[in-house]
């Protein structure tokens, strides 16, 4: 669904001044690149983000250091121990555990929405953390986050890379591992994720729909534009490929999945208004960009639904190892412009 | 499934008035057709496919002619059914402040000569956030006494917005319909003028 934001995004367009172009200091605020897709962020229901990963474990690992939540490792609690989820995760589990209290229903979109959940998202279960969780709407990316980094384990929500050597642990209710591994998430490894969970999305174009055969390095870059038959812009129509590697669908699925993607370009008139003038470059430590959320589409189902593969574990070997094309869940956002 | 117009509730509305001895009479008022073009020219933008300049993506000129009617009135519209023909009927044979210029526009495949009009940029208004409103003003020595084969006095009833060469064509500039309007008959005559208000809003 396009938003509101989008209608903003393309009011600038048709009025940005093109008597800059004669300006040297300011040519650059009408290059096309700054107006295209820029970033994306993954997401789902706000009571979520207190429950699944994000609880802290009290079964798993007794007198551990309040400082190092879940001793520094993912861990999420498997309610349903049953074929075929017996080593992963199916938040479902918890939504019935917890159904009581729990209202695990993503919200429904609407144009005027400016971020992927407009209730609060914050994480309060990390009861004895000193820093101010964030309240994003979407998932944070706390691993980089100095001042978070020490609950990163309960805040979410992306993987960090395999050279951190961090676990992930699904248990059952008694504290039993089911499934574990190093954590190897792409986004972080590739610094395509800044601290509030915005993902970089790829400015390189010509990519066509064989991503994971001959250009799944292009994901390195972050969520790509392609065409396809189907894609493409003599047909109007243009698609993002999103996809979540490795560790990344790890971490996400055991935080609860993914219901919403949000799509954003860059709120250029409020970063010139902030001084922050172009040309703009990622920086995923110190990211100064400004965003505006423009189009974003929900679902009722976990799009990191995974189950085993017999006695192999849907996170481990699905996702972790991942024998995907594209070495992960690939959704594809198509834009249709007629 | 909403079509791109509908999904970002665009919408347009143009008002003309005439202009006489200073003083203004609106004689339309009516919402417009946001054509095909608009969408397809954004794509070129979000596909990577289209110019470097944000200005190529920008609405420009205009065309304006003598052939509108009803059934021209639908988004698939990609050019007017009886533009101008030369610059010379748009400015007229002198003291015409328009800005005439002959250039490509892109129809269904193909890009032949088309006549446009400057759209200057200070005619372009930014309403509120979502909102843009393009002026304009057709003097009293522009598009006058137009005549047609069995026609000799021809009137004004459509007019259009193009995006300026969203396609980044580099050696000519090749337009693309964004939005259309029939309206009643208008024979402009040296006595008076016409100003287009032209108001787009997204959402």
């Amino acid at each position: 669904m396009f938003l509101e934001g989008f209608g903003e995004i393309l009011a600038n367009i048709l009025t940005v001044n093109p008597e800059l172009s004669g300006i040297s200091s300011a040519s650059s605020i009408l290059d096309t690149s700054n107006y295209t897709f820029h970033a994306v962020t993954l997401g789902k229901d706000a009571e979520g983000y207190n429950f699944h990963a994000h609880s802290v474990s009290t079964v798993t690992y007794e007198g551990e250091d309040a400082i190092q939540y879940n001793n520094d490792s993912v861990i999420a609690i498997n309610y349903i121990n049953s074929a075929p989820y017996v080593s992963s995760y199916h938040p479902s589990g918890t939504h019935a555990e917890f159904s009581a209290t729990y209202n695990s229903v993503p919200q429904f979109p609407a144009p005027n929405h400016t971020r992927l959940e407009m209730n609060s998202t914050k994480t309060t279960n990390a009861s004895a953390f000193s820093g101010t969780a964030p309240d994003l709407g979407h998932y944070p990316n706390t691993w980089v986050d100095s001042s978070l980094s020490n609950a990163w384990t309960i805040l979410g929500g992306f993987s960090p890379p395999s050279s951190a050597g961090k676990e992930y642990f699904i248990t059952n209710s008694e504290g039993r591992t089911l499934a574990s591994g190093v954590l190897s998430g792409m986004y972080n490894q590739y610094n395509l994720v800044d601290k509030n969970g915005y993902v970089k999305v790829s400015q390189v174009s010509g990519l066509d729909a064989t991503l994971g055969t001959t250009q799944g390095a292009e994901l390195s870059g972050g969520p790509v534009i392609y065409s396809s038959v189907n894609f493409n812009a003599s047909l109007a129509s243009v698609g993002l490929a999103v996809v979540p590697q490795r560790g990344d669908a790890v971490t996400l699925a055991m935080y609860g999945g993914v219901n919403h993607i949000g799509v954003y370009c860059l709120d250029i008139r409020a970063m010139l208004a902030s001084g922050i003038s172009p040309p703009y470059s990622w920086d995923a430590l110190n990211n100064n960009s400004i965003y505006k959320l423009v189009s974003k589409v929900t679902f009722w189902d976990n799009l990191l639904d995974h189950e085993d593969n017999g006695s192999n574990s849907g996170l481990e070997s699905g996702y972790n190892n991942s024998f995907l094309t594209n070495d992960g869940p690939t959704f594809t956002l198509k834009f249709n412009f007629l | 499934m909403y079509n791109f117009v509908d999904q970002i509730n665009m919408k347009g509305h143009l008002t003309i008035h005439k202009v006489l001895d200073g003083q203004e009479e609106l004689v339309y008022d009516e919402d417009n057709v946001i054509t095909s073009g608009f969408g397809w020219s954004m794509s070129h933008l979000y596909a990577l496919a289209g110019a470097d300049s944000i200005t190529d993506f920008q609405i420009d000129r205009f065309q304006i002619g003598v052939s509108g009617n009803n059934a021209a009135q639908v988004s698939s519209t990609f050019e007017l059914s009886g533009p101008l023909s030369s610059t010379l009927e748009y400015t007229g044979p002198q003291d015409s402040n328009l800005n005439a210029f002959t250039a490509k526009q892109y129809k269904n495949a193909t890009s032949p000569d088309a006549i446009f009009s400057k759209i200057p940029y200070t005619k372009v208004t930014r309403i509120d956030d979502r909102s843009v409103r393009y002026t304009i003003f057709i003097d009293e020595d522009s598009c006058n006494n137009i005549s047609r084969p069995g026609s000799d006095e021809a009137a004004l009833n459509e007019i259009a917005l193009f995006v300026k060469n969203p396609t980044g064509n580099k050696i000519d500039d090749t337009s693309v319909m964004a939005a259309y309007r029939y309206f009643s008959d208008i024979r402009k005559t040296n006595q008076f003028g016409l100003v287009f208000r032209w108001t787009i809003t997204f959402g």
